[in-house]
């Protein structure tokens, strides 16, 4: 089952085979779950937008039309789902300032080490623009290839390299200048 | 110095990338997701089909709704003329006071009350009726204050005048041409 490609198994679960989908669940829970903590203040939020993303999957697959790739089709769904996470998310850190009186981000503050790890993504990812954080969490962060990341953000491969230069060079004022070796991942 | 400090205190990039790819969904997520799964699948389709939670189904009702309102309102709006129209103004409505009075709640006169009230209407004056009016021609008085006998003198009744004056039918001059394109006329004068 694990050779089997994405495309094999939406195609079997849109045939009636409920385990196809359990095992399309089981294959990009991880990266999926990582690119929502990546994108959310809690690890709370993030497992909840993921399963948000898999259950507008099972509904949605009816109308996939095997243009691109499923993964591509999920990480859209992820990006419109912790969109819609993060505007609650500051409605309600605005109305819990409003009510308190304090930083309602006292509230969503990570206290475990998981936490610590999402804090710094999230202070490297807030470099960079939208366009650029796409690419460095996909190259980078996930390791995906420049023709993946370019399949799954639906542009040219030289468009991803040059998003990707741009946001090293970004990136160069936070880190260490010596510590990024660019060629390692244009 | 404190930007040094900060520096040195960021983890490099490398490390950050390896403890981000250590990071696994929880235990029991793909359990969690398939429990939803069958959540969704036992309810009923048409309540969780995109055409229920389409804001252009809400769009549609209120779309019909306004339809409706405004059909309505341009109904009521066609009749009320006809109401006003047909009710006779006050001055006749002095002269001849309607059969039965409205009921005290509702302003506007029955239809059966304007019909009566319309016939109740005094026609208007008839010129034949004036004419029929004229005093009667006396024979006697024939002969004029000048000696002489009148044209009327010759008819005996006021009917045979009357008759006498619509033989008398006047030409419509209206159609002919004027006088400068008549062949011949412009060159007699």
């Amino acid at each position: 089952m694990a050779t089997t490609s994405d495309k094999q198994l939406i195609k079997q679960f849109l045939a009636g085979n409920q385990g196809a989908f359990d095992a399309f669940v089981r294959r990009h829970q991880d990266r999926i779950y990582r690119l929502a903590c990546a994108r959310l203040y809690t690890a709370d939020d993030a497992v909840d937008a993921a399963q948000e993303v898999f259950l507008r999957a099972y509904k949605g697959f009816k109308r996939f039309h095997f243009h691109a790739e499923p993964f591509t089709w999920l990480y859209r769904t992820l990006e419109n789902v912790c969109n819609e996470y993060n505007r609650r998310t500051v409605r309600d850190r605005t109305l819990t300032r409003q009510l308190d009186g304090v930083d309602g981000l006292q509230s969503y503050a990570p206290d475990g080490s998981e936490q610590i790890q999402l804090r710094q993504i999230h202070q490297v990812i807030g470099q960079l623009p939208k366009r650029q954080q796409d690419v460095v969490l996909l190259r980078i962060f996930e390791g995906m290839s420049v023709e993946e990341t370019a399949k799954t953000l639906k542009c040219r491969q030289g468009t991803v390299k040059a998003h990707l230069h741009k946001a090293m060079n970004n990136l160069r004022g936070y880190f260490n200048v010596m510590e990024i070796e660019t060629s390692d991942y244009e | 110095m404190n930007d040094d400090k900060d520096t040195n205190q960021r983890p490099p990039l490398r490390s950050l990338v390896k403890q981000y790819q250590e990071i696994k969904a929880p235990l029991g997520f793909a359990e969690r997701v398939a429990a939803q799964v069958k959540d969704k699948a036992a309810s009923p389709a048409w309540f969780t089909s995109p055409w229920f939670t389409s804001p252009w189904l809400y769009a549609a009702s209120f779309a019909v709704v306004a339809m409706v309102a405004v059909t309505v309102v341009l109904q009521m709006r066609e009749t009320e003329p006809e109401l006003q129209i047909a009710q006779p103004d006050k001055s006749t409505q002095n002269q001849n006071p309607p059969v039965e009075s409205a009921p005290s709640g509702d302003a506007r006169p029955k239809p059966e009350e304007i019909r009566i009230a319309k016939h109740q209407q005094p026609p208007p004056p008839q010129p034949d009726r004036a004419k029929q009016n004229l005093p009667a021609y006396q024979p006697d008085n024939q002969q004029t204050a000048g000696g002489g006998y009148s044209n009327l003198a010759v008819l005996s009744d006021v009917s045979d005048w009357l008759a006498l004056e619509e033989s008398i039918a006047v030409p419509d001059f209206s159609d002919l041409p004027p006088l400068s394109e008549i062949d011949g006329l412009s060159d007699a004068t």
